[in-house]
């Protein structure tokens, strides 16, 4: 039990934080549960599970808004393009499909234009989702995140 | 889970009372169970897990069937549960199958027993499988890989909430490029090490069918040599297997397109995973795991191959 004079710089609002919450759940599964744990697929899943909740816990904002302006910015510069014209204005992500799918096998400006301008943001896109999801790799090879 | 699923094997397979049931392995797309009569008489349960990877147990217990029925090793299917009732999930049970002692890893198994599997599997691939239950039956062997690349892009879609714009351009690419095919063969579809059951250098039996098919067998001896069997010895030493007893022979760009073919059914398949968490019906976390981040490596390993 904590005693005034303990308490931080900026006390809680008669609830518990999500971060306290989530750092909670970690350090529990990991030093209580976790050495309990003889069952080999109960400290697979328990593994998985510490990194999935420190994954939550530190993941910050949604991308998803910012990631779809990204791609309508790089169609609306395809506007004239016909692989794009077809599909765009409407749903970014299925122009964006539509204008690769359209570019397979094709060498002409139109679908080289398609590759160069709509690839990078989509990888970029892709690369993010990567760094953030590396620690579950690592959990799901049966190692505690670091 | 395992009192109903006790009766149910003493009621269906005579299993003497008390029945016990120990999980095994850490499978994804199946849980797997031993179950233990007072007699010491031993079952493997094969249990769904929601539709993860968008396979079905009907059509994977059929075929194996047939492929028992055809000589092949693999463990006799004794009853199956396919309607959920009794467990929650569907599932199959088929006879314990004794193996070597398992090794802390089960992908590492020597040369011997590595190129047992190689002949194998090259004898899986010369069996007509036209009549062994397969769901897709493509009309003639050209069908065949654009059937499964179109299959693959179906689970995704169904698990999607939006085109995935980078998968739908590789399957572009795929349909593409898909090879011709003059013969249909019987392909494992997760063939290697980790899914075979082994006992003095011989194959005692092929595990985990979910994924057989109709195709092409390059796109099993691609699975091994890059995916499965990538951590039991070098590409090198497999390619000499294939070689000397499957008399298989790929250039560069063939090993690259089945690569990326198995890359895209993976990443297809496992997009499922992360459809099931949110949905609640498998919260498990390995679920999320796959679903993103197994994903994710699937696909960006994919895009390298698709924009080289």
């Amino acid at each position: 039990m904590g005693v005034p004079g303990d308490a931080p710089a900026e006390l809680p609002a008669g609830r518990a934080s999500d971060d306290a919450i989530w750092v909670s759940i970690s350090a529990t599964l990991r030093n209580v549960v976790l050495p309990a744990l003889s069952d080999p697929f109960a400290r697979a899943q328990t593994i998985q599970l510490i990194a999935l909740a420190e994954h939550a816990h530190r993941r910050g904002d949604d991308p998803t808004a910012r990631r779809t302006a990204e791609l309508e910015a790089v169609l609306d510069a395809l506007q004239a393009n016909p692989l794009v014209s077809e599909h765009w204005p409407g749903d970014p992500a299925a122009a964006a499909a539509a204008a690769l799918v359209a570019a397979v096998g094709r060498d002409d400006d139109a679908a080289n234009a398609v590759r160069a301008l709509i690839r990078p943001v989509l990888v970029r896109h892709l690369d993010e989702d990567l760094a953030s999801t590396t620690q579950f790799i690592e959990a799901f090879r049966g190692r505690l995140p670091a | 889970m395992n009192g109903g699923l006790a009766e149910w094997l003493h009621t269906e397979l005579g299993m003497r009372d008390p029945v016990t049931i120990e999980r095994i392995g850490t499978g994804h797309s199946r849980a797997m169970y031993v179950a233990t009569a007072a007699d010491g008489r031993r079952v493997v349960v094969r249990m769904e897990q929601g539709g993860v990877f968008g396979t079905s147990g009907r059509e994977e217990s059929r075929v194996m069937r047939s492929l028992h029925a055809a000589g092949f090793p693999v463990a006799p299917i004794l009853a199956e549960e396919p309607s959920g009732a009794v467990t929650g999930h569907p599932f199959f049970v088929m006879a314990f199958i004794e193996g070597a002692e398992p090794a802390t890893d089960e992908r590492a198994v020597d040369e011997r027993t590595a190129a047992a599997f190689v002949a194998e599997l090259h004898r899986l691939h010369q069996l007509d499988g036209r009549q062994f239950g397969f769901d897709l039956l493509p009309g003639d062997p050209g069908e065949a890989t654009p059937l499964q690349i179109e299959r693959w892009r179906d689970v995704y879609r169904s698990a999607s909430g939006e085109p995935i714009a980078l998968l739908e351009e590789a399957a572009g690419w795929l349909l593409h490029h898909a090879p011709p095919l003059a013969e249909l063969a019987v392909v494992h579809g997760d063939a290697g090490p980790g899914n075979f059951v082994h006992r003095d250098g011989r194959i005692v039996a092929v595990t985990d069918w979910e994924f057989a098919h109709l195709g092409d067998p390059a796109e099993d001896w691609a699975f091994c040599l890059t995916m499965r069997g990538s951590r039991t010895m070098p590409r090198d030493a497999w390619l000499r297997l294939f070689s000397e007893h499957a008399g298989v022979s790929l250039d560069d760009q063939r090993w690259r397109y089945w690569e990326a073919f198995n890359l895209f059914k993976g990443a297809c398949a496992n997009r499922t995973c992360l459809r099931l968490f949110e949905s609640g019906r498998n919260p498990a976390p390995n679920m999320a795991i796959i679903g993103t981040a197994l994903h994710h490596v699937f696909l960006r390993r994919l895009v390298e191959i698709v924009h080289a």
